[in-house]
Parts: C-alpha cells; structure tokens; sequence
C-alpha cells in the first residue's frame, strides 16, 4: 500500500540548520490492511515522516509509492485516499463541532460517514451543536480523529490519537481503529505510546535521529529483544514480607531454584512476562522511547 | 464549484460568527460621519480618497487580523489534506472579504451621492478590495504574527497612500504608475474628473495585472509559510 525507499528529507535551511538531514535514508512497506505503528523519541523525524507520506511537506529525496504510484505524481485526488488525524487540533473555534464536520464532508465527492453517529461513537453527540472553543483538548482530538475518518480514506494516518483523552474515551478511539482495521484499511499510527502501539499494531517500526532501528511485526520483536520469563512472588516461613524472583520462562522446569521455592515456599503469585515495547525499544536503539 | 461555494459559505459564516461584519459597519459609520464633516462642494475631491482609505483599511486590515486567528488555530493545514485545491481555499476567502470591502464601500457611495455608481466604480471597487485583500493575506502570512505584521504594514501602507496623495494634489510622478494603489485611484478619479480613455485602459490593465501577481502571491505565500512549517 505504502513503500518508502531511501527518503531523505532536509528542512530549507530557514527553518534548520543547513543541510542538516531530518530523515537520512528511511526504508519502509506498508501492507494493505494492517496497523503499522512509527514510533520514536520527539524529534526523531516520526511526524515528518508522516507529513511527507500524507503530502503536506514537499521536496524530499528517494520515493514514496502510494497504491502503485509515485506520490509527488498524485494530484489532488489523493487525498480522497488518505485520510490525516493531526497531532494537535485544529478546527474553527467559532463554528460547532457538527459545522466543522459538515465542512469538511462537502469537500469529498462520494458517501461520507453521517457525523452525528460519528460523533456519537466518539462521545461527542451531545455536545454537536456547541462552538468548539468550548470544548476540552480531549474532545478537540476526538473531533480531529471523526474528521479524519469522515470520507472513508483507505489509507488513515494517526498521529498521536489519543493524546489527551481519558482511558474510556481512548479506549473508543482504539476500538474504532480497530474496526478500520477489520474494513480492510490500513492505518499509519505514529506515536511515542507503548501501551497504544501494544494494542493496536500488526507492525511497528522504531526510528531514531532520522533512521528506522528496526521494524518488524512485535511477537518477533519480543522473541528477539526480550527473553520471556516468570515472576514468582511468595513468602517463606523465616520472613514476614513477601519476596520476588524472576526465572526465564525456558528450562522452567529444570531450574532448581524455581522447584524449591514451589516446594517449600508460601506462594503469592505468579505470572509469565514479556518484554514490553518500551524494553524492545531500549535494546534495539540504546535509547529511551518518551 | 461546490467545494468553492461551501468554502464561500463557510468564510461568510466565519464572518458573522467572529463578528467582522458588525465591526466592518462600525467603520463604515465612522467612515460616514468623516463624509458627513466634509462640505458637500468638496465631495468630488474627498469622497474617491475616503473610499480608497475604507477600501485599504478593511482590505489589509480584517483579512490579516482573521489568518492571525486561523493560524493560530491551525486550520488552515486541515485544508491542505483536502481534495479541494490551495487555490480554491484562497479565493473563498478572497472572495468573502471582498464581498464585504465591496458592500462597505457601496454604503458609503449611496451615503456620498456624489460619485456616479455606475459600472466602472463598482468594478474598480470589487478589483480595488480584491487586490488590498490579497495583501493583507500575503502581509500576514509572511510575517506570521501581529508582532512583526505593524512595521511591514507601515511601509507598504505608506507606499500605498501616495495614490491617495496625488489625488489631492499633494504629490505626483511618473513613478507613482508602479505603485499597485495608483490605477485604482485613477480609476475612482475618473468618476468625478475626466480622464483620457487610454489613461483608463492602461489602469484598468494594470489593476487586473497587480490582482493576478498578488494572488500568485497569496500561492506562493500559502506554500512557504503554512506548509513549509509544518514539520516544525
């Protein structure tokens, strides 16, 4: 769906330091219908990634193939393919949220999804008919994500999309990630949220300082970065506060230690565990992810 | 066509909502009682200057305060993933700010009645509004914010009001046929003084000229000052 090859890209030296490249040769695939999470520390070059894919940043080198073609040989039309949830809000603080919609909706020339439903998927159906301006930056981001949607992009590009929202409103902007997914669409989410790319990507690519450190589907990068492993907690007769201890989950059934403190020892819990992505990440880059 | 007339729809709206409208007819009274002040027998010299300092103040002034708003809200770039072309955004709102310049300076043409408002005079106020509009668009998206948009207001206004000067006989030069503001100021002249025919070609020419560079302009604006900051 999407192939990015050698993508290098330098902002004019006004807004940069000259020549100093932001993307210094990027190498990537997107597959039809999969969720594929870009995630990096800020200033990284996640978000300018995203803004050479969705078009809005021009002037790069190497190529950025969407659907087959070239995308500096796309014309306006490719934004009736794409669909772009900005970082940051950005609607007309005087007009509704439904009046914000609707403006949008006109643009498109085929079906676009009914907004009060949308907005009422999002949790924001009661408040339609307020400006805006009135509204908390949890909703501005809710409305951010339904415009992007709107149209029925095949292609939707998320940048942070659950930033600032509360778990339950996070948790409906995922689940209709989700159902995206399960319509067949593909879904760029750029994010710096472990727990977010967790759930919701097939694959996930880890850039840092303009280039990707690893990119892979997150079973095998667990298997890879992270040895799987078992938490015991317990206590035994000579102490009075609980204790812990951390086996590889391979050989389990060999270890010694393990078999005595299952012999001897009062047990608490115990659970398996697996390296996290923020783990992952650390191991494949040296660096933190937030 | 239908995505210009929702954008036009929108930005009249916009208009209302953020209350350019009543403060545009504030102007136009003000405007008003500056006429009414004037004696009747010196309206021929005062009433073509008065409305080419309405049409300027409103054009340069409302658009540029407007984008100031919008950048800072950022919608401008939720356009730019759109379907609908960088141009036709940009003439919308050219358009809407236009409408209103026009209709301000048609009160105060009903208010004169001294200026015949026949064709000419509304065509060179509809070009005249459209072209100041254009760079009130440009004056604001280059320099980005209020902070920095007085000093280079100050200059091109400067620039711009030596038309008005020659008007009243203050100033003349061959040069001042470079000054974008001088063909529409022949142009309102020529409604209460005569004025040769090929004089009024040559402005009309350059009138629609100056629109035509100022909206590549307002283009090129747009590309270097909303998109190129995007990834910042």
């Amino acid at each position: 769906m999407i192939a990015v090859n050698g993508l290098r890209y330098a902002y004019p030296r006004k807004t940069k330091g000259a020549n100093e490249l932001t993307l210094k040769g990027l190498n990537f695939d997107v597959e039809p219908g999969e969720i594929f999470g870009f995630l990096g520390p800020s200033g990284s070059g996640k978000s300018t990634t995203q803004k050479l894919l969705t078009g809005t940043l021009s002037g790069y080198e190497g190529s950025i193939s969407v659907k087959g073609k070239e995308l500096s040989r796309w014309d306006n039309s490719y934004y009736r393919q794409i669909g772009v949830g900005f970082e940051m809000p950005n609607h007309f603080s005087k007009l509704t949220a439904l009046e914000n919609l609707k403006l949008f909706a006109s643009f498109y020339d085929g079906d676009t999804l009914e907004p009060m439903p949308l907005l009422e998927q999002l949790g924001l159906h009661e408040h339609a008919k307020k400006p805006v301006g009135a509204f908390s930056k949890g909703m501005k981001m809710r409305l951010n994500f339904a415009r992007a949607i709107m149209h029925r992009p095949d292609i939707v590009f998320l940048d942070e999309p659950t930033a600032g929202l509360d778990p339950a409103n996070a948790r409906k902007v995922k689940q209709i990630i989700k159902s995206l997914k399960a319509e067949g669409k593909t879904i760029f989410l750029t994010t710096h949220n472990m727990l977010d790319a967790e759930e919701l990507c097939d694959r996930i690519a880890f850039i840092v300082d303009g280039q990707l450190a690893t990119i892979g589907k997150l079973d095998q990068m667990k298997r890879s970065y992270g040895e799987p492993s078992v938490v015991v907690e317990y206590r035994t007769d000579d102490s009075a506060a609980p204790r812990k201890a951390v086996f590889p989950m391979q050989s389990l059934s060999v270890n010694a230690d393990f078999q005595r403190i299952l012999a001897t020892a009062e047990l608490w819990s115990i659970h398996s565990q697996e390296a996290s992505v923020e783990e992952i990440f650390f191991k494949a880059t040296g660096t933190k992810l937030a | 066509m239908r995505a210009f007339a929702a954008l036009l729809r929108h930005e009249l709206l916009l208009l209302f909502r953020q209350n350019v409208i009543g403060i545009a007819a504030a102007t136009v009274i003000i405007y008003a009682a500056a006429l009414y002040l004037i004696p009747r027998d010196h309206h021929d010299m005062w009433v073509p200057a008065l409305l080419m300092s309405e049409i300027v103040t409103m054009g340069v002034l409302f658009i540029a305060a407007v984008l100031f708003i919008e950048m800072r809200q950022q919608t401008a770039i939720a356009f730019a993933v759109t379907p609908v072309p960088t141009a036709t955004w940009i003439l919308a709102k050219l358009a809407a700010f236009t409408i209103l310049s026009t209709g301000a300076a048609q009160a105060l043409l009903i208010l004169s009645s001294s200026i015949p408002n026949g064709a000419l005079v509304t065509l060179t106020v509809v070009l005249t509004a459209l072209l100041y509009n254009q760079i009130g668009f440009v004056l604001a998206l280059w320099t980005g914010s209020i902070r920095d948009f007085f000093l280079p207001l100050s200059v091109v206004m400067g620039l711009l009001a030596l038309s008005i000067y020659w008007h009243l006989g203050a100033a003349d030069s061959p040069l001042f046929w470079i000054i974008p503001s001088y063909p529409a100021m022949i142009l309102l002249a020529s409604s209460v003084s005569a004025i040769p025919a090929g004089t009024l070609l040559l402005a009309l020419a350059l009138l629609l000229l100056w629109n035509a560079a100022a909206f590549w302009l307002c283009r090129h604006a747009f590309h270097t000052r909303v998109s190129a900051r995007l990834g910042r």
